[in-house]
């Protein structure tokens, strides 16, 4: 037991780890998907780490308390606690991810304009509260690329409004130990398809969906919205501003290609004699980040007093260099 | 100024392509040495004005691409570099040093060509203030890591007095305290960008691997296995990560973290 003790806490499985650590994630990055990392092997190195960090720094903690009482110079006394600081701050960065792999979550989801959303619903564990997007606004340069996305929401609770925020990149909304970010967005194809007997279907279609067209054996694909439609660049919209609007759609009989084209809005295409489909408009919709992570606090924490503990150690170092010198 | 900043590139590079071979040959005669020393300066002017001509074009600092990048990284390696020889009155570094940023120049017509001449606005991602102190503090890094693997390539070809290794270890301290905080201040902003302080993003994985290495160099240092050789090999060693970080990640591997 104290053999395991021993060997678990020092230095040298440490620095073995961390070389460990290093070597794997390098291959995991150029070989293997990112879900390498999620993997058994990988975390216990991380698991082992942490325990082996947390010997190692208590340890050091004991010896200094045991020293500490004898009178010792400032500046190595002050680099000693930089030491601890810093090793303590790896230690609570690694178990607040040990705690968000437990207990955190995080979830994409696509919401239409003036649809509502329950959190509870998607991070069951959260305060809750409905969020209602109000409206998704891409911003321009003056170059027409995009300068920011925008979900405008409001947060609903005990089904009134509370407050309004603006979601955008760089500035997610913080409520209720919930974080919503901005991560995505795209849009919804409106449609409609008629004809002389009767047949008439309203759909709002993903990109890529398809309209069986009643009473025949051709199917339409709703493949993709060009918001900016420019013949040299092809099935790419020339910018995501909504200059020029353009549905490419496909047509198939019995599921081989007919014909490729690019619809306006409001255009009627005559698929058959007296049977059109006709596109109405896009519905933007927007994809939000929901995420609850219990583990930020305390990784939060150790990212500080990594921070502080790296200066205050190394910075004393050179001291002490230059003092022995 | 601005329409000749690839030709103040071009120039720049010419510079420090001359100095590596002056400073190679330096001990020879005291004039080659001014002579390296002179070109040094003149190419640390020259990135200057082109760095002046890009924040001019871009409208704000130029701190966000590939390029951009590249010419802060050589400005702060060049700049230290021509302290520490001040400093120090020791040359011998001089010629890998040079030949360090000359290469990191070429990389920009060669890897990156109209980065620097293009005056696009900045993506949605990149709006942020942790943008200057990431990217400063990540310039600060690896020009420190530069200078240390420069120094230790020189301790590698003659051996080295314990003043010069101790110009290594404290280089490389002061370059990982900078290091940890790019990584604690890139983490803080991916946490409001995009909503995970730690994805293993593959820019974010060569960093802590980086990390790693200089971490392990601190930890062994101090004992005596890990003096002289083996430490000099293991700085030349951890700068190569570095310029694998820099380019590798961008140019072989993707991610998310494809704006430099």
């Amino acid at each position: 037991m104290n053999k395991l003790y021993s060997f678990l806490s020092s230095m040298r499985v440490g620095i073995f780890l961390l070389v460990a650590i290093g070597v794997t994630s390098a291959i995991g990055s150029s070989l293997l998907p990112v879900s390498f990392y999620r993997s058994f092997t990988f975390q216990l190195l991380l698991v082992l780490l942490l325990i082996n960090m947390t010997l190692c720094t208590t340890n050091q903690l004991r010896k200094y308390f045991r020293r500490s009482k004898r009178e010792e110079d400032r500046i190595r006394f002050f680099r000693r606690i930089g030491i601890l600081i810093l090793h303590i701050g790896i230690v609570l960065i690694l178990i607040g991810g040990v705690i968000n792999s437990f207990d955190g979550q995080s979830e994409s989801v696509s919401i239409i304009e003036g649809e509502t959303l329950d959190i509870s619903n998607i991070v069951p564990k959260a305060h809750t509260f409905k969020l209602r997007v109000d409206e998704f606004i891409i911003e321009f340069n003056e170059d027409e690329s995009p300068s920011q996305y925008i979900s405008n929401v409001s947060l609903i609770e005990q089904g009134k409004v509370i407050s309004e925020y603006s979601i955008n990149v760089n500035n997610p909304l913080n409520y209720g130990g919930v974080k919503v970010y901005q991560s995505s967005f795209g849009h919804l194809i409106d449609l409609q398809g008629e004809s002389d007997t009767g047949w008439f279907e309203q759909r709002i279609l993903q990109e890529g969906d398809i309209l069986p067209i009643k009473n025949t054996d051709k199917a339409l694909m709703a493949y993709k919205y060009v918001p900016n439609y420019d013949p040299n660049y092809g099935m790419n919209s020339k910018s995501l501003k909504p200059d020029n609007p353009r549905i490419i759609y496909s047509i198939y009989q019995n599921g081989s290609l007919l014909d490729v084209g690019f619809a306006s809005f409001g255009e009627s295409l005559e698929i058959e004699p007296n049977t059109y489909v006709t596109f109405n408009g896009v519905k933007p919709y927007t994809g939000l980040i929901i995420k609850r992570d219990p583990g930020l606090p305390l990784a939060a924490a150790g990212g500080l007093m990594l921070m502080i503990g790296a200066c205050l150690a190394l910075i004393l170092k050179a001291k002490k260099q230059e003092e022995s010198q | 100024m601005t329409p000749y900043i690839n030709e103040l590139v071009y120039i720049t590079l010419i510079f420090f392509s001359i100095a590596t071979v002056c400073y190679f040959f330096s001990s020879r005669d005291k004039r080659i040495a001014k002579t390296a020393l002179i070109l040094s300066v003149a190419g640390l002017i020259t990135t200057s004005l082109a760095l002046i001509a890009r924040t001019i074009l871009a409208g704000r600092l130029p701190l966000a691409n590939g390029a951009e990048f590249a010419l802060c990284f050589v400005w702060f390696t060049v700049f230290i570099y021509l302290l520490y020889e001040v400093k120090s009155k020791n040359k011998g570094a001089g010629g890998a040093v040079m030949l360090i940023v000359a290469l990191l120049i070429a990389t920009i017509p060669i890897l990156m060509p109209g980065q620097l001449g293009d005056a696009k606005p900045l993506a949605p991602a990149l709006k942020s203030p942790w943008l200057t102190s990431h990217v400063l503090t990540a310039v600060f890094a690896y020009g420190g890591f530069a200078l240390a693997a420069g120094l230790a390539a020189m301790h590698l070809r003659s051996s080295a007095s314990p003043q010069g290794e101790e110009w290594v270890s404290r280089v490389i301290g002061i370059s990982f305290i900078m290091l940890t905080v790019t990584i604690v201040l890139g983490a803080i902003w991916a946490e409001q960008a995009w909503g995970k302080y730690w994805s293993w993003d593959p820019k974010e994985v060569w960093a802590m691997i980086t990390w790693i290495i200089y971490a392990i160099y601190l930890h062994v240092h101090r004992q005596k296995f890990w003096r002289g050789r083996n430490a000099n090999i293991l700085a030349v060693a951890g700068f190569i990560i570095v310029l694998f970080t820099k380019y590798g990640v961008n140019f072989i591997l993707s991610g998310l973290h494809s704006y430099s």
